[in-house]
């Protein structure tokens, strides 16, 4: 690691910079302002292009825009330093660390004389291997090491489905996505694997197979997703067991074997392999993962309400039992009667899959131990960014783990956290090299915001965003400053949709309410993310034109 | 010796300029898919998609062994449609890859069909015909799970035009649900069995929500995007392109003024070198119909921060101006907002201030008429069939909003028009068919009507030709239906493209106004 030592800077000072071995670029302190050091160059001497600089590994120390109103107060940023292409200078940025600054006018430009501290500054190449290192990842099913704060709701489902008298209910476990609804399914499936339960006296062992309603989604004919429901997901498995052992297939191979000769799949074949099992002693329980692509199938022709109903009369029969997992759509499926499954659903218990405990975010977050370390404040600043939900947990810790390695950080602060989240919503441009990139909208989609959805809540997002647009500790605010706010952009006369719009939110969880009923957004970093993009309150009110009464 | 060829694809990583530096587009996918992650890789059209993904297939089959690079484009295989079908190409493709890394010698039995090495695609996918629609989906988790788990290594999927295959070779946008699915499966041994990239011009959630499919939003793959060269990387470029070049174009060696005018994408530099050649007056006209399509793309909030930076005000840092940055459209200096490159400004000063502005907005202009007069033509008819005969004649789908854009989108070259003539022929053809019949369509609108052949006719020479459709009997040659849209038998070249893509809307636009006709006179057919 090469490394740079700016110790302090005054006027007259020579700085030099060590790009990488054998190429070294010196310079003298030009003038001081308030708000930025110039370097003069000496590159002619070494002979280096200097735009050469914007394709060296970076110095990646962001400027932090002191005009900032988002910044709580007390809470000035420290010292920080950047390299940027001047065409023939160095320009190099510092924030005027808080005791210098309040001595200066900072309408004027006074040449500062004196020192001023600046940290030590490294250029800093992190190899393929460091960036492999940082553990965070929002994407797919999490190791196992990664996996916290749902060993509860794992337990009690263990307890569920190994009850000879709950398990004929079925589990409905919905939440946004990317809330760790498929993670959940992963861990159950593996921990409740072979568990012995009793039915009648005689011992059964438990199979569980996972199906994924998406998946099965992508075959447009019934036969298709029979194969990839029946064959792919219970059959090849049952074989798999049964050749390690785990399991004997005996009285059941023969249907099994009559099922994947003929090669074609339908419910009945289903039906048939599931009350097969038992006469091996196999109790099987099935988990739907993304159910809410029955309405797909369901549209398709695929599936109708009588898959629900025998499925149903299955578990009863104490044959086979469910979890279904899914959006908070299940919900509104279960009250859509085009689709007729109403009457399914009474025999279910639901399970909101949300945030995790303050102990299992802060495990979550403290899991680099050793490589990184978060104070006390930046911990708690992850934790209301969060929400703590692990996927955002997860995003911004996997970003603070990129900016730590780009910057040679080991101590992460509240400062650090805010730099980065500035990257993550665009309020500050991310360097060019870095692998901190503008959070796309994919990442929120779905999970914060649902394009389907109706003009007022997208309004009411960016109302709440927008009276929160100065606080960097998010305000709960009161219907009434809502009301107000609408009723100055000539929206009158919908304070029902508003509220309404408010109980959607609030039933979604993307909306809280405080103890004196004042309303919040509740992943901060989104709220942040949307300012960036709906700041234009009177823009974002234009879209109810019309629905004045 | 002319160095501007724009054509060219880039294969080798060391001639990826721009893209090839530590912290670079080339580095930044590499570290993501040792990371795990799925990617997409974003960028304007010839902004260098496909050569990034065929120097990150060699320098992934070179010096990561841990992986087995399989690049697809579908758009290259037209007569590739239906997802049982994509399936099949993946695994030929997977197991070439394979066999051309000399991975595999032996064959192995998938299904009771027999897959043995070969270096040729099409030996396995012809064997792969025997297996039934419903088992291909299986096999293909077979092929990966059993080749990953022995090789001990990860297939990266590099899918190019990957809007292609969501729009026109998928039945439906789920079937991409399998490449995720596995994707997302827990590594096995720290390895995972799969992991893709898909590169487009379009991000993943414009996608998702232009084809009518907001569940494809949760894809949960980082975006990497092809930004416009820097100053460095672009001296390099234009060294290499022009270092064969007469010593006697003294101007064209002068990169600085092609960087400015250009912005730093490539691209554009080629073209306004290509014009240095002939003339050192250049203006936006070289690169209009380049500037029409990203522009044309563009919603109310992006053009109103273009035209706010045009007027000199300030402008806040947003995931906006991010996007339009890392698109290439605008560039960020000392905290302020700038248009990137000057003939781009001028471009957009004309355009915004609708004044001496050439033929390129007429066409636009033209284009957006005829393609408004289309979709209200279709949305008439409609409403006449289904109240007189209680069924629609064009079926509405999730991805009409996606058909009309690849309508709307100006046509420069053979790609936009393949494009195009994909688009026409799916509205036409393809949706009125129910149950692989032409029975939505009265007797004389079918391929018995001569506009109805000609754009069945355009979409087999413009490009994409084989069907899963009845074919026809009829056939129109290639001449024949150049001179019904230019006039003359040559190849059209990039002038021509703009004006064959309106002669076509022109076609069907007329073709619309008989059919409603006929459907307001008669009460059945």
């Amino acid at each position: 690691m090469e490394e740079l030592f700016i110790k302090s800077l005054k006027v007259g000072d020579s700085i030099q910079l060590v790009i990488k071995p054998g190429i070294e670029v010196t310079g003298n302190i030009k003038k001081l302002t308030n708000s930025y050091v110039i370097v003069s160059s000496l590159l002619q001497e070494n002979n280096i292009k200097l735009e050469s600089i914007l394709s060296w590994r970076k110095l990646n120390f962001n400027k932090v825009d002191q005009k900032d109103e988002e910044r709580p107060s007390g809470k000035e940023p420290k010292s920080r330093i950047k390299l940027v292409n001047n065409e023939s200078d160095i320009e190099v940025e510092t924030v005027v660390p808080p005791k210098i600054k309040e001595s200066i006018d900072l309408d004027s430009k006074i040449h500062l004389d004196e020192n001023i501290a600046v940290n030590k500054a490294k250029i800093i190449s992190p190899s393929e291997k460091d960036y492999e290192s940082v553990p965070w990842t929002e994407i797919g099913i999490p190791q196992e090491s990664l996996f916290k704060g749902r060993v509860e709701i794992i337990d009690r489902l263990k307890k569920h489905y190994t009850s000879s008298i709950s398990r004929k209910q079925t589990y409905i476990l919905y939440g946004l996505t990317r809330t760790g609804k498929s993670t959940i399914i992963e861990y159950l499936s593996k921990d409740i694997e072979g568990q012995q339960i009793r039915i009648d006296g005689i011992p059964f062992k438990i199979s569980p197979f996972i199906w994924n309603f998406g998946q099965a989604a992508s075959h447009s004919k019934a036969e298709g997703m029979w194969t990839y429901l029946v064959e792919d997901c219970i059959i090849k498995k049952l074989y798999s067991l049964n050749a390690k052992k785990t399991i004997a297939l005996d009285k059941t191979l023969d249907v099994i074997q009559k099922a994947t000769t003929s090669g074609k799949y339908r419910f009945a074949t289903f039906k048939r392999v599931i009350s097969e099992l038992k006469l091996d002693n196999i109790y099987p329980i099935i988990f739907i993962d993304e159910f809410t692509f029955f309405r797909t199938l369901h549209k398709g022709a695929q599936l109708d309400a009588s898959f629900l109903s025998v499925i149903r009369e299955l578990s009863m029969k104490g044959l086979v039992s469910f979890l279904f997992a899914g959006t908070y759509d299940i919900k509104d499926m279960i009250s859509d009667p085009e689709i007729g499954i109403t009457g399914q659903f009474a025999n279910t218990i639901d399970y909101e899959v949300s945030q995790i405990s303050v102990e299992s975010a802060k495990d979550l977050i403290n899991v680099w131990d050793g490589k990184l370390k978060f104070s006390e404040d930046a911990l708690n600043y992850i934790l209301q960014l969060s929400n703590r939900i692990p996927y955002f947990i997860q995003i911004l810790c996997k970003n603070l783990g990129f900016y730590s390695l780009e910057n040679g950080i080991e101590n992460i602060e509240f400062d650090d956290v805010e730099i980065v989240v500035r990257l993550l919503i665009g309020q500050d441009e991310p360097p060019i090299t870095s692998m901190i990139n503008t959070l796309a909208e994919g990442v929120f989609l779905n999970n914060q915001h649902d394009p389907t959805e109706s003009n007022e809540i997208n309004a009411l997002i960016s109302t709440l965003s927008f009276l929160n647009k100065n606080n960097s500790k998010p305000e709960g605010m009161k219907i009434t400053d809502i009301f107000e706010l609408w009723d100055i952009n000539k929206l009158t006369g919908i304070n029902v949709l508003i509220s309404q719009g408010l109980q959607r939110l609030k039933t979604k969880g993307i909306v809280k309410v405080g103890r004196e009923n004042e309303y919040f957004i509740a992943v901060d970093l989104f709220r942040r993310w949307w300012f960036r993009r709906h700041n234009d309150i009177k823009l974002e009110l234009n879209f109810l034109e019309g629905y004045t009464s | 010796m002319n160095g501007f060829r724009t054509s060219d694809i880039v294969t080798d990583p060391k001639l990826l300029f721009g893209r090839n530096k530590e912290g670079q587009a080339l580095n930044k996918l590499i570290i993501n898919l040792l990371r795990g992650a799925n990617l997409q890789l974003c960028g304007e059209r010839r902004y260098g998609k496909t050569s990034t993904l065929k120097c990150l297939e060699k320098s992934l089959s070179q010096n990561y062994n841990q992986y087995i690079p399989v690049f697809l484009n579908f758009k290259n295989h037209p007569s590739i449609k239906g997802s049982a079908n994509i399936f099949r190409f993946i695994i030929s493709k997977c197991i070439q890859s394979l066999s051309i890394h000399k991975m595999i010698d032996d064959s192995e039995i998938f299904h009771n069909i027999e897959l043995f090495p070969s270096t040729c695609w099409e030996d396995i996918y012809d064997r792969l015909s025997i297996l039934k629609d419903n088992r291909v989906n299986s096999v293909f988790s077979e092929v990966v799970d059993f080749y990953s788990s022995h090789l001990g290594k990860t297939f990266i999927l590099l899918i190019d035009e990957y809007e292609y295959l969501f729009k026109y070779s998928f039945d439906n946008p789920q079937a991409f649900f399998q490449i995720r699915s596995i994707s997302e499966l827990p590594p096995l041994i720290d390895k995972k069995q799969l992991q893709f990239v898909v590169a487009g011009s379009e991000t993943w959630e414009k996608l998702g929500s232009n084809i009518g499919s907001p569940e494809l939003n949760t894809l949960g793959a980082q975006i990497i995007f092809l930004p416009p060269l820097n100053r460095v990387d672009f001296d390099e470029m234009w060294d290499y392109l022009t270092k064969d070049m007469d010593t006697g174009i003294y101007e064209i060696k002068k990169s600085q003024s092609v960087y400015d005018l250009s912005g730093g994408i490539p691209f554009y530099s080629k073209l306004i070198g290509n014009e240095l050649l002939n003339s050192s007056d250049i203006d936006y006209t070289v690169l209009l119909p380049h500037f029409e399509v990203g522009t044309n793309k563009f919603n109310e909030q992006e053009l109103g921060l273009l035209k706010s930076i045009l007027i000199g005000n300030s402008i806040e840092s947003s995931s906006i101006s991010q996007l339009l940055i890392n698109r290439g459209y605008i560039k960020s200096k000392d905290g302020t907002f700038l248009i990137n490159g000057s003939l781009y400004k001028k471009y957009l000063e004309d355009k915004f201030s609708n004044s001496q502005f050439v033929s390129g907005l007429q066409h636009s202009e033209t284009i957006k008429e005829l393609v408004s007069k289309i979709v209200n033509k279709i949305m008439v008819i409609n409403k006449t069939a289904k109240s007189k005969v209680k069924k629609e004649v064009f079926i509405p789908t999730v991805d009409d909003q996606s058909l009309t854009i690849d309508l709307l989108t100006l046509c420069v070259d053979e790609e936009d028009m393949s494009r195009l003539t994909s688009a026409l022929y799916k509205i036409l053809i393809e949706k009125t068919i129910h149950r692989k019949k032409f029975d939505l369509l009265p007797t004389g609108f079918k391929l018995d009507h001569p506009s109805a052949l000609i754009i069945d006719q355009a979409r087999h020479h413009f490009g994409a030709h084989l069907t899963t459709v009845p074919t026809f009997n009829s056939k129109l040659s290639k001449e024949d239906l150049l001179i019904e849209m230019t006039g003359s038998v040559n190849e059209p070249e990039k002038n021509d493209f703009i004006v064959i893509q309106i002669r076509l809307l022109e076609i069907f636009n007329n073709y619309l106004n008989d059919l409603n006709k006929f459907i307001r006179a008669n009460a059945s057919w």
